[in-house]
């Protein structure tokens, strides 16, 4: 997903801090630059078509859901696991 | 959250069949150049009642909510413009009868312009209609993703 959790009071601070920067204006790329953006990956995203822009974000999504559907799968599986070791029984003392 | 996902599919399927939408959302702003990835893709449709039975009648196949509750869901989509979000055999789709900040699908078109795809073309929202949006929504992610519009409205203007 691209969100993500914040409280509501963390929302609030970050909105005005952000809010803070976006009211100066300054110069959108400067602006852009300060906040982390990659301005040479955005120059380059431009000249490509649309089409490969869509294919591109789409396959690293799919490569995102992918990787997280995975690290699930072994979760569910250690649970699985953990919790036929617990049902095992338990030899009792002499 | 779907596994599967193909926007281009989907957006292909929903021109196929005619269907009035705009693209809104994090996909159009990938259309116009951001950087950042989406689990799902936005759109703002036409509320007349045969666009609705057409947008329902495209996606019925492909998506078990809409398929199982037909005449209840293009009832529901014609009464709630703020939509819905439905998987599809394609990704989820956000299907949204308003635009926050910019309004139906009327006001919209206005901030969209044509992108082509290959073989097909979509509305999508521009730059200018991307960022009216956000500013509107203005959460934190907004104002992030406005961010990085505002610079390549910038880079836009410079051409």
């Amino acid at each position: 997903m691209d969100t993500f959790t914040l409280t509501p009071e963390q929302e609030e601070e970050t909105r005005r801090i952000i809010q803070t920067l976006l009211d100066k204006e300054l110069d959108p790329i400067e602006t852009a630059r300060e906040f982390g953006v990659d301005i040479e990956q955005l120059i380059l995203l431009r000249k490509r078509k649309p089409i490969e822009r869509l294919r591109l974000m789409q396959s690293m999504a799919q490569f995102i859901l992918k990787g997280r559907a995975s690290i699930q799968k072994q979760k569910e599986r250690r649970k699985h696991e953990r919790n036929a070791q617990l049902r095992k029984p338990i030899a009792p003392v002499n | 959250m779907n596994e599967t996902l193909n926007y281009e599919s989907l957006l292909r399927l929903l021109t196929e069949n005619e269907v009035k939408m705009i693209v809104i959302g994090a996909v159009a702003m990938n259309l116009r150049a951001t950087d950042n990835v989406t689990y799902d893709l936005d759109i703002c449709f036409e509320r007349s009642t045969e666009n609705i039975e057409r947008l329902c009648r495209t996606l019925a196949p492909h998506c078990p909510a809409i398929r199982s509750a037909f005449i209840d869901m293009m009832d529901f989509l014609k009464t709630n413009p703020k939509g819905e979000k439905f998987s599809t055999d394609f990704g989820d789709i956000d299907l949204l009868g308003e635009v926050p900040g910019l309004g139906d699908y009327e006001a919209t078109l206005q901030f969209s312009s044509i992108v082509q795809l290959e073989d097909f073309s979509v509305q999508s929202l521009t730059l200018d209609g991307l960022i009216k949006a956000k500013e509107a929504a203005n959460r934190p992610k907004d104002q992030l993703h406005l961010i990085t519009l505002r610079a390549l409205k910038k880079m836009e203007d410079e051409e």
